[in-house]
């Protein structure tokens, strides 16, 4: 009987020693497990992190748990070896009892009786059968999985360059080269540098998230920076368009120039100039004229554009030619800069995942780029120049062609936001422009308050002709804010954009 | 060489026992349908040297089962019909006169109905407490006191008393104290359809089934020895003590259902029954050495009138059984 209950203590031994072993294998394979999901995800996502996290913590919990239940439950002696096989076999406390009976001085017939029948069955009894060392199923299916998951994380592509986790990072290799080639395919120029150094920065294999995602908001700061420039070139041709209305011989160039066409106007510019180079031929080259500083500055586009309308007009020779053609030429090169931002502007849009998140974004401003830079300006929310700290809402620059004259000439439009995340929609009063309440309360006398009507009117009254005025233009300055909004290729969802619009209504009343 | 011997013959007497019983049951099994728990129930506790007490509606078939144990076992017999006026005297015996041939007096102690090996007390619970004291006394000591002499009973002396737990108008509960003094307390059930066809088969026909004698006096005294002698192991003894202080309300050991429904727990004197029991069971089952098992088997006979509930085991109809088959449930075997 002893040697069976030694063989089945060495069968013990051996079992506790693999549930120990299985279950420092597991520790291994969690905490190897958890590092690796935690190097795919990379920082990407830290909300799958930290719940990698948490089930390592609570798997190590559990396991460290069974360790010391495997530990300290322990294989003792035979007495423990003698139940076991008892509770294994069914044996129902026999060499338990022989185990406590051998102790015994004073052995009765009856312990001897025992003792006889406990040592045959212990003869019976194989250890191997008695103790299986086999971890349990679910323990080794645990284990099995485990390190199928291992290998799998191990071989899986990593989640940096996947489609699913660079939203808002654009750092795969597909971004980089649809950078690569918006690059290479605009003019040289420092907010081109910039862009190529982002790129440069993407392209590093070293790089860390963080500075990819720094190199990402360098790219598109640049790519807004262009569009508010040619945001500024199309206001100033607007201008100038506007400014040149008037000139006789001039209707057409001065409609390209509004519409923003450089293009277009420095081809009808070079056919006025040709239209005059015969007669200007006959009467030969004036003795007045003085010929062209070559190291003189180059004149602005204004400067040119006015000295060639009065060479036109004046049909004066070779000085004026010099003239039209710098501002032809001055024309073409805006022309070549609005189109390298267009191509700009559209091809960032095309690059997945290049819309940077709010809270990416920072503090931005918004805003037609000459009312930026003007002092005393009133924020206009519509115009997207309020500012705005990285929160929910966030704006970029947007170029676009318009067709019509009207208050986006020139067909820029700038400030569209992107964000579709709507803003909390303001009601009551506040939700009301202020400029109409007053107007109502001052005009109509639908205000609230009867003495603050009397005060009012006493203060402001207008003629019927006015009021008809003022409605007119509101409605018409409603129409064309409709068209425009209609007309934008902004983020905002049709459902959201009065919700958007109530916002910056509301912020412009509270700037006011 | 000695204890080869002592060897060979406990495994003879345990065979013999096993033999024995077995010849017992299956001849009581010839007049008793059904009821074969009981049937082992009472002979376990005729062999621990125990007395039962039977619970059972009336016509279930007491009566009968103590009058057929009595034939198999060839022991004296007799029943007690308890009422209210039943006197002491009227089951122990009592001092008569009795003159001689020489005319001359003297007083002679009349051996009552108790003086036999089988006594049926039916519905113990009609007769007065002074006349239950004075059965449960003669249970407890094995003996009468009466005259100023103590008359032994002759062994095997075996009680088996039974109580109608329909009828309470006019009965007298036993208390705990006397309930504790029985080592077994068993529930007849009512039997199954088939069981009453198998009833009504043997008992309504011109002539029943008779029994054989299969065992005598000596042969009951022979298996009561050998059911004393079976060993107990410390750790099965612990597990006995284990069940005995789980039904203890105080006990550190005591379930919860214990301590919501339970005044008070067993006797130490329901240790011994869970022992003695269990050492039956042990020879039953062909083992030299009582089992955990076998004091499982015995536990609820053993217990069951030993637990007081309090009014919430009332309130709640919970009943000592649900609260030993909790016990049983919880308290883990010694490792």
């Amino acid at each position: 009987m002893w040697t069976a209950l030694e063989r089945i203590r060495a069968r013990l031994h051996l079992k506790r020693a693999v549930r120990v072993a299985a279950t420092l294998l597991g520790f291994v394979l969690v905490m190897l497990i958890s590092w690796q999901l935690l190097r795919w995800f990379d920082g990407q996502l830290p909300a799958a992190s930290a719940l990698v996290v948490l089930f390592a913590v609570l798997a190590l919990i559990v396991l460290l748990f069974l360790l010391l239940q495997t530990l300290l439950t322990g294989t003792g002696g035979l007495e423990r070896a003698a139940i076991e096989a008892d509770r294994r076999t069914g044996l129902k406390n026999e060499l338990q009892s022989a185990f406590w009976f051998a102790r015994e001085q004073d052995r009765s017939g009856w312990i001897s009786a025992q003792l006889q029948r406990a040592a045959r069955t212990a003869g019976t009894l194989e250890p191997v059968r008695v103790v299986s060392v086999h971890l349990p199923r679910t323990g080794t299916a645990a284990l099995i999985a485990g390190l199928v998951a291992l290998a799998l994380i191990a071989l899986a592509p990593p989640l940096v360059g996947s489609a699913g986790g660079q939203v808002g990072t654009g750092t795969s290799s597909t971004h980089t080269q649809a950078l690569r080639e918006m690059v290479a395919a605009l003019p040289d120029s420092e907010l081109t540098r910039q862009l190529e150094s982002a790129l440069q920065t993407l392209e590093r294999a070293d790089a860390s998230p963080q500075e990819r995602q720094q190199a990402m908001a360098q790219a598109q700061a640049a790519v807004e920076r262009m569009g508010l420039e040619a945001a500024a070139m199309r206001d100033q041709l607007y201008e100038l368009g506007e400014a040149l209305g008037n000139q006789p011989g001039l209707e057409k160039v001065a409609e390209a120039l509004a519409q923003g066409d450089a293009g277009r106007a420095a081809q009808l510019l070079a056919q006025i100039e040709k239209q005059n180079q015969p007669a200007q031929s006959a009467e030969g080259a004036s003795p007045g004229a003085e010929p062209v500083d070559a190291g003189a500055q180059e004149p602005s586009l204004e400067q040119a554009l006015l000295e060639a309308t009065q060479a036109t007009g004046r049909q004066e020779s070779a000085p004026s030619r010099e003239a039209v053609q710098a501002a032809m030429d001055r024309l073409n090169e805006i022309a070549r800069q609005l189109a390298a931002a267009n191509y700009a502007n559209e091809a960032w849009q095309s690059v997945p995942g290049a819309q940077v998140q709010g809270d990416q974004m920072g503090e931005l401003t918004m805003g037609r780029h000459a009312r930026e830079t003007s002092a005393g300006s009133t924020p206009s929310p519509g115009a997207g120049e309020t500012r705005m700290g990285g929160g929910s809402m966030s704006q970029s620059t947007t170029v676009a062609q318009g067709q019509a004259r009207s208050e986006q000439e020139g067909g820029t439009r700038m400030g569209e936001g992107l964000s579709s995340t709507p803003a909390d929609p303001v009601l009551g009063l506040s939700a009301e422009r202020l400029e109409a309440q007053l107007k109502q309360s001052a005009l109509t006398g639908e205000a609230a308050d009867g003495e603050a009507e009397e005060d009012e009117s006493w203060y402001y009254s207008e003629s019927q002709q006015q009021k008809s005025m003022i409605s007119r233009r509101e409605v018409q300055a409603r129409m064309r804010f409709a068209q425009a909004e209609a007309g934008s290729n902004g983020g905002i969802s049709i459902q959201h954009r009065q919700i958007v619009k109530d916002y910056f209504m509301n912020l412009r009343e509270g700037a006011q | 060489m000695s204890a080869v011997t002592s060897t060979a013959q406990v495994e003879r007497q345990i065979e013999q026992f096993r033999k024995s019983f077995g010849i017992v049951r299956e001849e009581v099994s010839r007049i008793i349908v059904g009821n074969d728990d009981n049937i082992v129930g009472i002979m376990t506790c005729l062999l621990a040297r125990g007395h039962v007490l039977l619970e059972g509606i009336p016509g279930i078939g007491k009566t009968k089962l103590v009058q057929t144990l009595a034939d198999v076992l060839h022991l004296k017999f007799s029943r007690i019909q308890f009422t209210p006026d039943l006197m002491p005297s009227d089951i122990i015996g009592g001092a008569v006169v009795r003159e001689n041939e020489a005319g001359r007096k003297t007083m002679e102690f009349q051996r009552g109905p108790i003086f036999a090996n089988l006594v049926l007390a039916d519905e113990v619970n009609r007769a007065t407490p002074k006349t239950q004291s004075a059965l449960l006394e003669a249970m407890q000591e094995n003996s009468v006191s009466a005259g100023g002499q103590t008359h032994p009973l002759e062994q095997p002396f075996f009680v088996l008393a039974t109580m109608n737990p329909l009828e309470m108008e006019g009965t007298y509960p036993l208390p705990e104290a006397q309930l504790d003094r029985f080592f077994f307390k068993l529930r007849l059930g009512f039997p199954s359809a088939d069981g009453l066809h198998e009833i009504l088969d043997r008992t309504t026909r011109q002539q029943e089934p008779g029994v054989d004698r299969v065992l005598d006096q000596g042969n009951v005294l022979e298996m009561r020895e050998t059911a004393r002698a079976v060993p107990v192991a410390r750790p099965v003894q612990q597990y006995a003590i284990d069940l005995t202080l789980a039904t203890h309300p105080e006990s550190e050991r005591a379930t919860e259902m214990t301590r919501r429904f339970v005044r008070f727990g067993s006797s130490p004197r329901g240790t011994q029954a869970l022992i003695l029991g269990a050492k039956v069971n042990a020879l039953l089952n062909d083992r030299v050495h009582v089992a955990c098992e076998d004091i499982r088997a015995v536990t609820l006979n053993a217990l069951r009138h030993r637990l007081l509930l309090n009014f919430d085991a009332e309130a709640e109809r919970v009943d000592a059984d649900a609260i030993l088959a909790d016990v049983l449930h919880r308290v883990a075997e010694p490792r």
